[in-house]
C-alpha cells in the first residue's frame, strides 16, 4: 500500500520535471507576445486563468527532445495592483506554477521596466532576464551594459531584438540551465522593514509575504490582522498608502539601478509627428480619415475575397455533398455543418482578418492610443473613456473578441461597454447592410443605417451612464512609442486576435448551426414562423419567412441575409420585396439581438443577469426601430 | 531657564530616549539641541530646579528621570512638532528638513488649542488621499470620488495645492501627491507618477484629459484622473 502510494507521487514528480513551465511576464508593448509567437510558431492555445476570464496564451515546444511548456502572462505594470490580470499573475506566481520566468523587459523604458522586474524578485523564481527591443534602444543613442545588470540582479541577461529574430533562439537553453532567483533586494522604507522583520520573527512569514500583507492582499492568512493594524500606523506617519510608499522606494532603486547600467543617449528622436495626432483640430480629421479608410478597405477586400470563398464552397463542397444523396437527417446536419463553415470562415478571412490586419497596424505604429487618448471626451459623454475606444473599434471586426477586451474595465465601464460593444456593427452586420441595403435599396440608405445605429449607441452610452451603478474609473493610458509597423509584428498581432475569434467563436458558430439544423428539420422553425407571422407583417410589414430569417440571424449576423435569400427563393430580393421592407429588415436583423457567439462570451464575462438585459434591449430596440420606421414609411 | 529651553530639552531627551548622564547622551543631545556639552550640564540643572526631572546619583552614571510634569510638557511639545511639521510637508509641500527647522521654532509659541485645530485639519484633508487605502473594493471612494467629481470642486480643493489640471502645456510640475482611491493611485503608482517625481505636461486638451511625460515615456490621463493629481510648480 505504502509502496503503490509512493510510485504515483514518483511519477507524478517525474512527469512533472519532464515539462518545464516557463513563463513570459513583462510590461505592456514590450515584444512579449512576438517573442512568445517566435517560440512556439502557430500551435498555441488560448486558456482561461481557472476559474476567471483573464485570457492567457500557452505554448509547448521540444528542445533538444525536452519538452516545455511556455505561458505568455497578460502584460501587467505591477503585480500589487488589485486588476483582474495582476491578481491572476500574481496567484499564479504565489502559488509556484511557473518553473521559471522569463521577463521581458524594454531596452527603452528602462526605468518602468525595472520596476515591474524588482517586484518579480520577491516572488523568487528562477528567473532570465530579457533585454527586448535593443534596436530601439540603440537607434535612440541608449548604451546598456548588460553583464553589470546580470552582477545588479544576480541572474542571467540576453539582449534580444525579437523583432529581427536576434537571440530568441538562446532564449530556451538560457531558461533551462542559468535561470537563477534573482538576488537583488529592494530595501524599503524603515518602518516597513521594521514591520517585515517583525512578522518574520513573531509569524516565520518570508518578506514577500509579508510585503503583500501590508498592502492587505492576503486577505486569508494569519498575517492579515496584524498587518492590517501595522499598515494603518505606517500610513498614518507618512500620510501614504502602503503601496505608495512601496512604489516609491521600487522607482527609487530602479531609477539607481539604470543609473548603473545605463549612458544617456544624446539623440532623441523628434516627435513633430505626434504633435499633430495629439492635438484637438488636426488630430480629430486624422482620427475620422483613419478610421473611415479601414472600414473601407475592409470593405472592398472583404467583399472581393469572401465571394472567392462562398464560390469555391459551392462548387467543391456543397454541390457535392447533395450529390452524396445522404438520409435526410445527416444531410441536414451536415449541410448546415458546412454553411456554418463557409460562413465562418467567409467573414474570418475576408473580414475580420484583413480588418485586425488594419487594427494591428494601426496599434504598432502607437496611432491607437493616440486616438484612444483624443477619443477620452467624447467616450465620458456615453459612460467610458479612451481606453474603450480601442474595444470598440475591434468591435467593427467582430463583437467576440472586443467584449474580452474590456476586462481591464471598471464594473460599470463593463456593463456599459457589454451594451454599446454589442450594438457596434460587426463585419457580419457590415455584410447585411451591404449585401441588401447598399445593392438593392442605394448607397445612402446603407450609410444612412449606419448613421441611425451610431445615433442609437450614444443614445443607449448617454441613458445608461445616468442609471448604471459604480465608479467611472479614468484613463490612464500609457503613449506607446510611435514606430515603424513592421510586417512580422503586425501578422503575430493580428494572427493572435484572429486566434481568439477561430476558438471562441467558431466553434459555437458550428454547435448552433447544426442545432438549428435539426429544428428546422423536425418542423419546429415552421411553427416558429406560423406563431410570429401576424406579427411581422403587421408591425414591421415583413413576409412570414423573415421571421426565420432573422431567428438565424441570432446564429449569425449575416446568415440573416443568406436565408432571406434562400426562403424568398431568389438572390435578386429587389424583385420580391420592396425598398422599405429591405431596410427594415437590415436595421431589425442588425439591431436585433446579439449572435450566439457574443451571447456566450458575454454570458462568460459578465454573467447570466447582463447577458440577459442585453439581449432583451437590442431584441425591443430592433423591433421598435422597426416598427417605428415601416409606420414612418407607410406613412409616406 | 526660559520655558521655551525647557521644551526643547524635554523634546531632546524624550526623542533619543536619554536615561542616564554619560559623555555619549551629553553628545546626543549638545547635538540635538546644537549647544557645547559643557551647556548641556547646566541646563540639565536647571530642568531639576524647574522639577521637570531628577537626577539619581546612585549608580556609575547619574540617571536621569522625567517628572510627570516633565514627561506631560516635553511629550505635548513633540507633538505639536510633529503636527507643525507634518502640517508643513504635507500641506505646504515643504521638504522634510525645513519643515523640521521651522517646526522647531514655531512649537513652542502654538496654543494647544491651535494645534488641535491644526492636527484635526491635517487628518481630515489627509484622510481624502488616504481613504479606502486599505480597502481595494473602494468602499467609501464612490463617496470621495462623486463629491469631487459631481461638485465644484473648489470648495475642497482649493486650499490643499494646487491640481495637475490647473497646469498648462510644457509646464514642468512636482507631485504632492495623489487623492482618491487606492485602485487609481495604483496605476498611477505603478507608472512613476509618486510623489516627489517631476513631470511635464506634453499635451492638454481643452476638457483637461492630458498626456504627461514621465520616465522617458508617455501616459494619457482623463481630466478627472489630473485632479486627483497634486502638484506644484517646479
Amino acid at each position: 500500500m505504502d509502496d503503490e502510494i509512493r510510485d504515483e507521487s514518483v511519477s507524478e514528480r517525474s512527469e512533472k520535471s519532464d515539462t518545464l513551465k516557463l513563463a513570459l511576464i513583462g510590461n505592456l508593448n514590450v515584444g512579449k507576445s512576438l517573442i512568445f509567437n517566435s517560440l512556439t510558431g502557430i500551435g498555441v492555445e488560448i486558456s482561461n486563468f481557472p476559474g476567471t476570464t483573464v485570457g492567457m496564451y500557452t505554448g509547448s515546444l521540444v528542445h533538444k527532445d525536452k519538452h516545455y511548456e511556455i505561458i505568455d502572462f497578460p502584460g501587467v505594470y505591477s503585480l500589487d495592483g488589485v486588476n483582474e490580470e495582476e491578481t491572476e499573475v500574481r496567484k499564479f506566481l504565489l502559488e509556484k506554477k511557473a518553473d521559471r520566468l522569463i521577463a521581458v523587459l524594454d531596452s527603452a523604458h528602462l526605468e518602468r521596466n525595472l520596476y515591474l522586474l524588482l517586484q518579480v524578485a520577491e516572488f523568487q523564481i528562477p528567473t532570465v532576464v530579457i533585454l527586448n527591443m535593443t534596436d530601439e534602444a540603440e537607434k535612440q543613442g541608449l548604451v546598456i551594459d548588460g553583464d553589470r545588470l546580470a552582477e545588479i540582479l544576480g541572474c542571467p541577461v540576453l539582449k534580444t531584438a525579437a523583432i529581427d529574430g536576434m537571440n530568441i533562439d538562446r532564449i530556451i537553453p538560457l531558461a533551462e540551465s542559468e535561470a537563477k532567483t534573482i538576488s537583488a533586494v529592494t530595501h524599503y522604507d524603515d518602518h516597513v522593514e521594521a514591520a517585515l522583520r517583525s512578522f518574520s520573527k513573531v509569524n516565520g512569514s518570508d518578506r514577500l509575504s509579508g510585503l503583500l500583507a501590508l498592502e492587505g492582499l492576503l486577505p486569508d492568512s494569519d498575517l492579515s490582522e496584524t498587518a492590517g493594524v501595522i499598515a494603518a500606523e505606517i500610513e498614518d506617519k507618512h500620510r501614504m498608502s502602503v503601496h505608495q510608499i512601496l512604489a516609491a522606494n521600487r522607482h527609487n532603486e530602479a531609477k539607481r539601478i539604470r543609473g548603473l547600467i545605463e549612458k544617456d543617449g544624446k539623440f532623441k528622436p523628434a516627435r513633430n509627428f505626434d504633435r499633430l495626432l495629439t492635438r484637438t483640430s488636426t488630430g480629430v480629421p486624422i482620427m475620422t480619415v483613419i478610421l473611415l479608410t479601414t472600414l473601407i478597405c475592409v470593405f472592398i477586400i472583404g467583399s472581393f475575397l469572401e465571394e472567392l470563398i462562398v464560390e469555391l464552397f459551392e462548387t467543391f463542397l456543397i454541390q457535392p455533398m447533395y450529390a452524396l444523396s445522404l438520409p435526410p437527417l445527416l444531410e441536414n446536419v451536415v449541410y448546415s455543418l458546412l454553411i456554418a463553415v463557409e460562413a465562418g470562415l467567409g467573414i474570418a478571412f475576408p473580414y475580420v482578418f484583413v480588418f485586425y490586419i488594419l487594427i494591428s497596424v494601426l496599434e504598432d505604429t502607437g496611432y491607437m492610443t493616440r486616438a484612444a487618448f483624443l477619443a477620452d471626451r467624447a467616450m465620458h459623454n456615453i459612460g467610458m473613456h479612451g481606453q474603450a475606444l480601442i474595444p470598440m473599434v475591434l468591435g467593427f471586426g467582430c463583437n467576440v473578441p472586443a467584449i474580452m477586451a474590456i476586462r481591464q474595465f471598471s464594473e460599470r465601464e463593463r456593463i456599459i461597454a457589454s451594451f454599446l460593444i454589442t450594438m457596434v456593427p460587426c463585419s457580419a452586420r457590415t455584410v447585411i447592410i451591404a449585401g441588401i441595403v447598399f445593392t438593392f435599396v442605394g448607397l445612402f440608405a446603407a450609410l444612412s443605417i449606419y448613421l441611425i445605429v451610431f445615433i442609437l449607441i450614444i443614445l443607449t452610452g448617454i441613458v445608461l451612464t445616468k442609471v448604471t451603478p459604480g465608479d467611472q474609473f479614468g484613463m490612464i493610458l500609457e503613449m506607446v512609442p510611435m514606430r515603424h509597423p513592421r510586417a512580422k509584428q503586425t501578422l503575430t498581432r493580428a494572427w493572435l486576435r484572429m486566434k481568439e475569434f477561430l476558438f471562441i467563436a467558431m466553434p459555437l458558430l458550428l454547435v448552433s448551426s447544426v442545432v438549428l439544423g435539426i429544428l428546422q428539420f423536425f418542423g419546429i422553425i415552421a411553427a416558429f414562423q406560423d406563431l410570429f407571422e401576424g406579427f411581422m407583417y403587421s408591425a414591421l410589414g415583413l413576409p412570414d419567412y423573415a421571421s426565420t430569417s432573422l431567428l438565424f440571424g441570432i446564429l449569425r449576423k449575416e446568415m440573416a441575409f443568406e436565408t432571406l435569400a434562400i426562403l424568398s427563393g431568389t438572390a435578386n430580393l429587389g424583385s420580391v420585396m420592396s425598398a422599405a421592407q429591405l431596410y427594415v429588415f437590415a436595421i431589425v436583423s442588425v439591431l436585433f439581438v446579439p449572435c450566439v457567439s457574443t451571447i456566450a462570451v458575454l454570458y462568460r464575462q459578465m454573467g447570466l443577469k447582463i447577458s440577459l438585459a442585453v439581449c432583451c434591449y437590442t431584441l425591443s430596440l430592433g423591433f421598435v426601430t422597426g416598427i417605428i420606421l415601416n409606420a414612418l414609411f407607410n406613412i409616406f | 531657564m526660559e520655558i521655551t529651553e525647557c521644551e526643547d530639552y524635554l523634546e531632546a531627551i524624550i526623542n533619543n530616549s536619554v536615561e542616564d548622564v554619560t559623555p555619549d547622551s551629553l553628545k546626543i543631545l549638545a547635538d540635538a539641541l546644537n549647544k557645547d556639552i559643557s551647556e548641556i550640564e547646566g541646563g540639565l540643572k536647571a530642568l531639576c530646579d524647574e522639577d521637570f526631572i531628577r537626577i539619581d546619583r546612585d549608580g556609575a552614571y547619574p540617571r536621569i528621570k522625567l517628572t510627570h510634569a516633565g514627561r506631560k510638557l516635553g511629550e505635548c511639545t513633540i507633538k505639536k512638532h510633529l503636527v507643525l511639521e507634518s502640517f508643513f510637508t504635507e500641506i505646504l509641500g515643504m521638504d522634510s528638513h525645513s519643515a523640521s527647522k521651522e517646526a522647531c521654532v514655531l512649537e513652542h509659541g502654538a496654543s494647544p488649542e491651535t494645534i488641535k485645530r491644526l492636527h484635526n485639519y491635517i487628518k481630515e484633508s489627509g484622510l481624502k488621499h488616504r481613504m479606502h487605502t486599505r480597502n481595494p473594493d473602494g468602499g467609501h471612494f464612490s463617496h470621495g470620488f462623486s463629491h469631487r467629481h459631481g461638485g465644484s470642486r473648489d470648495d475642497d480643493t482649493g486650499d490643499i495645492g494646487r491640481n495637475l489640471s490647473e497646469f498648462n502645456e510644457d509646464d514642468a510640475v512636482k507631485i504632492l501627491f495623489t487623492d482618491g482611491g487606492s485602485r487609481r493611485t495604483d496605476r498611477l503608482c505603478d507608472m512613476g507618477l509618486i510623489p516627489g517625481e517631476t513631470v511635464t505636461i506634453k499635451r492638454k486638451l481643452s476638457n483637461g484629459a492630458m498626456v504627461v511625460a514621465i520616465k522617458s515615456s508617455e501616459v494619457g490621463i482623463s481630466p478627472e484622473i489630473a485632479r486627483l493629481v497634486y502638484v506644484e510648480k517646479v
